[in-house]
């Protein structure tokens, strides 16, 4: 036979933390881009559970007990016959399943395994001490061999030491589940459930003393969710054979200590708590019917914040950030960029580099508080079209974008994208990549459309697309490591492909009960390989006081003088202005859009309400989100959202829905607004002993 | 069939109030003082926009003072600014009447500021009537537009970049507030104009261009840009009635208390303020919202803008721990000095003597101005750094992306809404709105003929 290679995709997908025990798949088309032309359907939406691609609609957001539905991650595995030269790869590859033949040889098992876990605990502060200040540097603070500090500095030793692996990472184990087995699961990653993987013949094996760490376990908790005890489940798709991962619960516990919960004032780094976001590979093998097995390159499974305007596509996407960082260092495009170069004749391709920045321009509107003037600028450069002449539809476009290229552009608040930066840069930039084929097509080297991808490296583009990219302080998603090289598998030529976690392989005949089983694992800039909840332990800690907080803020840090301008963080994946879909009228012909509100708008605990716009759109407390983030409204399309007048409220708004706040909240403003100094946080915030 | 606007008039004249008196009072200066020349009122002359020094900072303020008097002394029975042509008559369209600052219909036969980001919103008055504003060119801009023939927008489109507008070349905006039967006061400029009657429509209060009523309009605030010798980039000035509004306390007033949302501006009413209004509840801009809400019958609106004044003269008061700027209090001595010593030469019968300056800007270098300056922040800029009309920029008063005239009045690129207009290349013209509307009106001008003859 001759020899096939086998990949898991997508290469990193994503579940989102929900309340409900059911759920939705993520999405398999990307935010932004235009699915049906017809209907002017955007990407984005999530997929309903039981159906190939079938987008969800606002009933099915909460289950009917209003609780809102996690999102699974998908995963499939697909066969090529070439090993991958170039990117894309020249063999599109194709799905299998059990019963395909591949090579001569008929697919006779898959076997998933995924291991889950949750090192934020044990992980580095986000925010390093930089001559006496806190400073989100990203990937910086690791250089020349640093770190920033230890979070829980409380429990004693490094990053290494056995005590806090044992006490601070939350490690669910292994799960595998078998195709052929018929036993579909769901198998629940918690203690309760063995942990189980897959062995050299391509079989499911427990693993009775795998040591299992839950926070519970080892400290008394305030649980103000229920106790952290399961990471969540594994299952496969019924007639297909996929892996459906859902994550957590969105809980959030303290330790108690002294009788006392402890304090949840941080916006990104709080000691002495725990979260249920995790991530870890996912790994299929496949066994054929002449007994032999191979292991497919694998995927990662990411578990994270909700999604709650899935389609609303990031200016700058978790996407362009790994692009960026495989063209520029990886080579994956060396007919783009070589010997540290781009290359001046390259065509850029009008559907895949530029107009997904003119549309995730265009849908700012929907989460923000975008004045008049900029939704027209907006709707303006979305309308324009691949045959258009650019310089005609933008005179200056360089006047218009910042350059990612020039650190003095970094300060200036008036360039696109209208929204913070990280690492340092006040703004956010295009990525380089990104900046080098918009003005590539600027100058008239441009195509239509880009080559078709195969339907693999098409959903691992997706999942990261559906990403928050560009301002990682620390982010939604994914954070800085995506702009590190030893993050990914750079051997990417041949069998594994590209964008490929470098994954630690993990030898469970290694299991000790009594002895944590993950290690410290990967370090930005280091060599050691990346395990179980190695992504995740650089976001927040816990993720609702990163997403409570990141509404509005003034450029930080290097504040331009005078700016007293409230600029977004993440304007395409944390909504701040919304119109919810109750405030539309119809005129007997069509809906009409109603007023804004803040997304994020409850009285509950200290409420969201004050007279400082810096603080608008928010809990005033971190611990009345916690509480409280499930009420958060999600924002659709209007074709996605049934009317009883006009069948639905059309394709050219994003309504927000199932929303659970009882109050409209204060005024929305239209941009700008500024800080009033002198604001104060509560003292008596929650949680209480 | 052309519409007659402003075409009545009505002066009141009576004696000036104590209070005027006494909020002229304080930071005057001995050195900033109106030339005898610009007395009586009624024979202002023109300041020699050619003859412009630019050596000091009261030279500046001159100018506009000596502006302010000359375009509103009495010609023929009413001020002279009335004469000048509003922008749309450029291109031989008509005006219906005059239009509130606010979010206007889509429709494109709307006369509509392009790019005023910031500045969506009604402002509604004390008795629910929406501010109404129009605008004004001299013979200079007009000639200027004309003998370039800048009203075609090929031709804007190939201009030279670098040609700036003519000296002398003036455009103003002028705020109105709808008086209430019985309300006509002896010391605000009134007279009668027809306004577009606002409506409910697609969702939104628009503006019905198609349907006026006539009004008394008391004039409340008074935009003045104009290029002098060496300042292609215009002086912008601006000028308001004495009793529109508070200012916010400056942190020496305060002290030892500091500005907070539940400061109370003012203990008295204002012509748009309600005594007692706190902070939070000056300067709501409600457009983003399904709140405000308009009875098409009565033509009025809820709720009622609170506005304050952010800053006295245009500046951000200093800090009392910190030494004030010195170029900032001469501009600020310069100012209280003028508004002093013009309202002590005019005559107290004069309506206008209760009109102050708060302020103007400029650049601080000669001959400035390029294409493609966003003037984000105030390196090349002198003068009222912070500098907004109460009435005319209520809502964008403290944000530093728009808290004076130069953060929209740029030279950047322009675009506007619908993919069916060109873009505006940036060009030193751009620095007036007035010419980026007749460069969108003049694209928009055949669907508005072709719906007009529908």
């Amino acid at each position: 036979m001759s020899e096939a290679y086998f990949r898991v995709h997508p290469s990193i997908n994503f579940a989102r933390v929900g309340t409900s025990a059911e759920f939705y798949i993520a999405p398999e088309t990307a935010a932004g881009k235009v699915v049906d032309k017809t209907t002017g359907q955007f990407g984005g939406l999530p997929i309903k559970k039981g159906t190939e691609n079938i987008p969800i609609e606002e009933a099915d957001l909460r289950d009917e007990k209003n609780n809102p539905l996690r999102q699974a991650a998908r995963f499939r595995v697909f066969a090529y016959d070439q090993p991958q030269q170039q990117y894309p790869a020249e063999d599109h590859g194709r799905e299998v399943k059990v019963g395909d033949t591949v090579g001569g040889k008929v697919i006779q098992d898959i076997v998933w395994q995924v291991h889950l876990a949750n090192k934020k605990a044990n992980n580095y502060r986000i925010t390093s001490d930089v001559d006496g200040e806190k400073k989100e540097e990203g990937v910086v603070a690791y250089e020349d061999g640093k770190t920033p500090p230890l979070r829980n500095p409380q429990i004693p030793g490094s990053a290494s030491d056995a005590n806090r692996l044992r006490t601070l990472v939350i490690d669910a184990g292994p799960r595998a589940l078998s195709v052929a087995q018929g036993n579909g699961g769901p198998v629940p990653f918690n203690a309760s459930t063995p942990a189980s993987h897959v062995n050299q013949k391509g079989q499911v094996e427990s693993i009775s003393d795998y040591p299992f760490s839950f926070p519970d376990d080892h400290f008394t908790l305030y649980n103000p969710r229920g106790p952290i005890d399961s990471l969540g489940e594994m299952q496969l798709e019924a007639g297909t054979g996929r892996l459906l991962v859902t994550g957590g619960y969105g809980k959030a516990s303290g330790i108690i200590t002294d009788g006392a919960p402890p304090e949840l004032n941080d916006a990104i780094d709080n000691n002495k708590w725990f979260d249920d976001t995790s991530d870890g590979p996912v790994i299929a093998t496949i066994v054929f019917n002449d007994g032999s097995i191979t292991q497919a390159v694998q995927g990662w499974i990411v578990c994270t914040d909700p999604g709650f305007a899935p389609q609303t596509r990031n200016v700058v996407s978790c996407w362009d950030d790994i692009y960026n960082t495989w063209v520029e260092q990886l080579g994956l495009v060396p007919e783009m960029f070589a010997n540290g170069q781009y290359n001046a004749s390259y065509d850029a391709a009008f559907d895949e580099h530029v107009q997904p920045i003119f549309h995730a321009a265009l849908l700012q509107r929907w989460n923000t508080n975008l004045p008049s003037g900029g939704v027209n600028g907006h709707n303006f450069v979305a309308s324009i079209q691949p045959g258009d002449d650019p310089k005609k539809k933008i005179p200056n476009l360089k006047s218009l974008i910042r350059d990612p290229n020039k650190p003095e552009e970094d300060e200036e608040g008036v360039k696109m994208p209208l929204a913070l930066g990280d690492a340092m840069r006040s703004f956010l930039s295009l990525s380089p990549t990104q900046y080098f084929l918009l003005m590539q097509w600027y100058d008239g080297k441009s195509t239509e459309s880009a080559p078709a991808l195969g339907e693999g490296e098409r959903l691992d583009q997706v999942a990261l697309e559906n990403c928050l990219g560009g301002r990682y302080s620390p982010g939604i998603d994914l954070t800085f490591i995506v702009r590190d090289v030893h993050f990914y598998e750079q051997n990417w030529q041949g069998k594994t492909g590209p964008f490929r976690v470098n994954m630690q392989t993990l030898d469970y005949s290694k299991v000790q009960s009594d002895k944590p089983f993950l290690s410290e694992g990967y370090i930005p800039l280091r060599s050691a390989p990346v395990e179980p909840g190695d992504l995740c332990k650089f976001m927040s800690l816990p993720w609702h006081t990163d997403y409570n907080s990141c509404a509005t803020h003034t450029p930080d840090p290097n504040k331009p003088k005078g700016n007293n301008t409230l600029y977004w963080s993440w304007p395409g994946q944390r909504p701040v202005n919304v119109y919810p879909a109750s405030q539309c009228t119809f005129d007997g012909d069509k809906w009409n859009l109603g007023g804004q509100v803040f997304s994020v708008r409850g009285n509950e605990g200290h409420g969201t309400e004050t007279g400082y716009p810096q603080q608008e759109g928010r809990y005033q407390c971190y611990f009345d989100f916690v509480e409280n983030w499930q009420k958060v409204g999600f924002i659709i399309q209007g074709t996605q959202i049934p009317a009883e007048q006009g069948g639905h409220y059309g394709s050219d708004k994003f309504l927000e829905v199932a929303s659970l706040f009882e109050t409209d909240g204060q005024v929305v403003e239209p941009w700008p607004t500024a800080v009033l100094p002198g604001y104060k946080a509560p003292t008596d915030c929650g949680p209480k002993g | 069939m052309k519409t007659e606007k402003l075409s009545h008039r009505r002066f009141i004249r009576h004696g000036v109030t104590l209070v005027a008196l006494l909020m002229f009072s304080h930071f005057s200066s001995a050195e900033c003082k109106p030339q005898s020349n610009w007395f009586p009122h009624s024979q202002t002359p023109e300041p020699n926009h050619q003859a412009f020094a630019s050596k000091t900072n009261c030279e500046f303020h001159q100018w506009s003072w000596q502006m302010f008097l000359w375009l509103t002394k009495d010609v023929d029975g009413k001020p002279l600014f009335l004469s000048m042509m509003p922008p749309y008559e450029l291109l031989g369209m008509s005006s219906e009447g005059l239009m509130p600052r606010m979010q206007k219909s889509d429709s494109p036969e709307s006369f509509e500021e392009y790019l005023q980001a910031g500045t969506d919103g009604i402002m509604v008055d004390q008795d629910g009537k929406a501010v109404y504003y129009s605008q004004y060119l001299n013979k200079d801009f007009v000639q200027f537009i004309q003998e370039n023939r800048l009203v075609d927008p090929s031709v804007v489109q190939d201009f030279d970049p670098d040609t700036p507008f003519p000296v002398g070349a003036v455009e103003l905006k002028v705020s109105w507030k709808v008086m209430q039967p019985g309300d006509y006061r002896s010391d605000m400029f009134v007279m009668s104009g027809e306004v577009n009657r606002l409506e409910n429509r697609d969702g939104k209060i628009v503006v019905n261009p198609n349907e006026t009523e006539t009004v008394q309009l008391g004039l409340v605030g008074f935009h003045i840009a104009g290029v002098v010798k060496g300042h292609p980039e215009m002086i912008w000035a601006t000028f308001e009635h004495k009793d529109n509004a508070p200012n916010v306390p400056t942190p020496q007033e305060l002290s030892p208390d500091t500005l907070g949302p539940d400061t109370v501006i003012s203990e008295k009413d204002w012509t748009f303020y309600k005594a007692g209004t706190t902070y939070r509840n000056c300067n709501v801009n409600l457009a983003s919202t399904n709140r405000l809400t308009l009875d098409e019958a009565s033509q009025t609106l809820k709720p009622v803008t609170q506005i304050c004044r952010q800053f006295e003269f245009g500046n951000v008061p200093p800090d009392p721990d910190t030494k004030p700027d010195p170029t900032i209090q001469t501009n600020n001595d310069n100012i209280a000095s003028l508004n002093q010593g013009v309202h002590q030469a005019l005559s107290t019968d004069d309506v206008w003597r209760n009109y102050f300056e708060v302020g103007a800007i400029w650049f601080a270098r000669i001959d400035g101005l390029k294409p493609g300056m966003s003037l984000e922040n105030d390196e090349i800029l002198t003068g009222s750094l912070t500098l907004s009309n109460a009435t005319i920029e209520t809502y964008t008063q403290n944000q530093s992306t728009m808290n004076n005239c130069f953060r929209c009045h740029n030279t950047m690129q322009a675009f506007t809404k619908g993919d069916s207009l060109d873009p505006l290349p940036a060009l030193n013209l751009n620095i007036s709105h007035a010419f980026q509307n007749i460069y969108f009106w003049s694209q928009n001008t055949p669907s508005r003929e072709t719906k007009d003859e529908e």
